[in-house]
């Protein structure tokens, strides 16, 4: 019974020393374009292109949207 | 601490699985293995796969594969009857289909017409590709998974429970312990890692994608095929050991983020399917357990030999 009183006074005293911090809320930066693996960085193509554009395809992008 | 770095030091480094010759692997099937899964490739006769150069030191053989997809030419791609679950914007689009996903490619340069369809089991453990035969020419050796199909089967296997593809550097120091330096395009990885090129005991495991996994209660990182400018990319794996957040700054400077942020902060730099609640749910879980169980820093630095000297000298 004491051990119990014992600890409820040490939770509250430690309760007091705590300052309230209230909730924060933090922006982060996404960037959807590149998140979702949609584009390529250096042409915005992919696939079988050929002739008019630099797409060398069937040989792998050099730059996969890095 | 000190335990804990030897046993880094002991097991922190993994060697990538051994290699096939490329040439040999090039014909009616291909297969490479990234972050401990093995992908398989199986064409149609008449239909010859090559692997990607940046494939190439992944390549294995074909035998026992994780994720199998038979490759096939089609003269008509049509639009799923299924919904459309996620458009990309971009090249790609996902539908649900006959229990599983179908994907559709395009690209302005041909058109509104896919030039590409892929469907895949719910697991992505099997598959098939479909190739529009007018697009390509059949004679050369093709690579069906090209970007980003690739990446979109390893993304979609690692949200079923194993891991996370991030946008990032992974740098093994000398002593086997893995740093991982995240950040967006641009904000300096293939910088850092051309840096890091000049350290002979240190092994770049690639300067833009980087895949974290749990694997016996510990958080691995693996060298991926999807490299950036530096063009660096390797199969080995080590330990996890610090995250940092890169940026551009006018001096080395090391400064430590709470967990919660620096979850956060890894989601946003992640490739995830965002669509897929499930998938959702796991990654943020696993990249809470990255965050808690490794150290992670803001890492302001400037592009000259000072910034490897400032992760070197934090990490002794």
């Amino acid at each position: 019974m004491d051990e119990t009183r014992d600890e409820l006074q040490r939770d509250s005293a430690a309760a007091k020393g705590k300052v309230y911090e209230p909730p924060q809320v933090t922006r982060v930066s996404l960037r959807p374009e590149e998140a979702v693996l949609g584009a390529c960085k250096t042409y915005s193509i992919a696939g079988p292109a050929s002739g008019s554009n630099p797409c060398a395809y069937p040989v792998p992008c050099p730059n996969p949207g890095s | 601490m000190q335990a804990t770095e030897t046993l880094i030091r002991s097991e922190g480094v993994r060697p990538a699985p051994v290699g096939l010759d490329w040439r040999a692997a090039a014909g009616n099937s291909v297969a490479f293995q990234v972050a401990e899964n093995a992908v398989g490739l199986f064409a149609e006769r008449g239909l010859k796969l090559a692997l990607g150069e940046e494939l190439r030191p992944f390549a294995i053989g074909p035998e026992a594969c994780d994720i199998r997809m038979t490759v096939s030419w089609t003269s008509e791609i049509n639009v799923p009857r299924g919904a459309l679950i996620f458009d990309s914007g971009g090249l790609w689009s996902v539908f649900r289909e006959n229990g599983g996903y179908r994907f559709l490619f395009t690209t302005a340069a041909l058109g509104t017409s896919p030039y590409k369809s892929a469907w895949l089991d719910d697991e992505f453990r099997a598959g098939s590709v479909e190739l529009f035969a007018p697009y390509f020419d059949a004679r050369r050796p093709i690579y069906a998974l090209e970007y980003p199909l690739d990446e979109l089967v390893m993304i979609h296997r690692l949200a079923r429970g194993q891991g996370v593809e991030v946008h990032g550097l992974g740098i093994v120091d000398a002593d086997g312990r893995g740093h991982l330096f995240v950040g967006h395009s641009g904000a300096g990885k293939s910088t850092l890692a051309r840096l890091w090129q000049r350290e002979p005991r240190a092994l770049i495991l690639s300067d833009d994608r980087i895949i974290l996994s749990e694997r016996g209660g510990r958080i691995w990182m693996h060298g991926t095929p999807w490299h950036g400018d530096a063009g660096i990319a390797s199969p080995e794996s080590a330990l996890l050991y610090r995250t940092y957040l890169i940026e551009h700054g006018t001096r080395p400077e090391l400064a430590a983020i709470p967990k919660g942020r620096a979850a956060a902060e890894l989601l946003a730099r992640s490739f995830v399917p965002h669509y897929s609640a499930e998938a959702m749910d796991f990654t943020l879980g696993f990249l809470a357990r990255v965050a808690r169980e490794t150290p992670c820093f803001v890492f302001r630095f400037l592009p000259d030999s000072s910034a490897v000297e400032a992760i070197c000298r934090a990490a002794d």
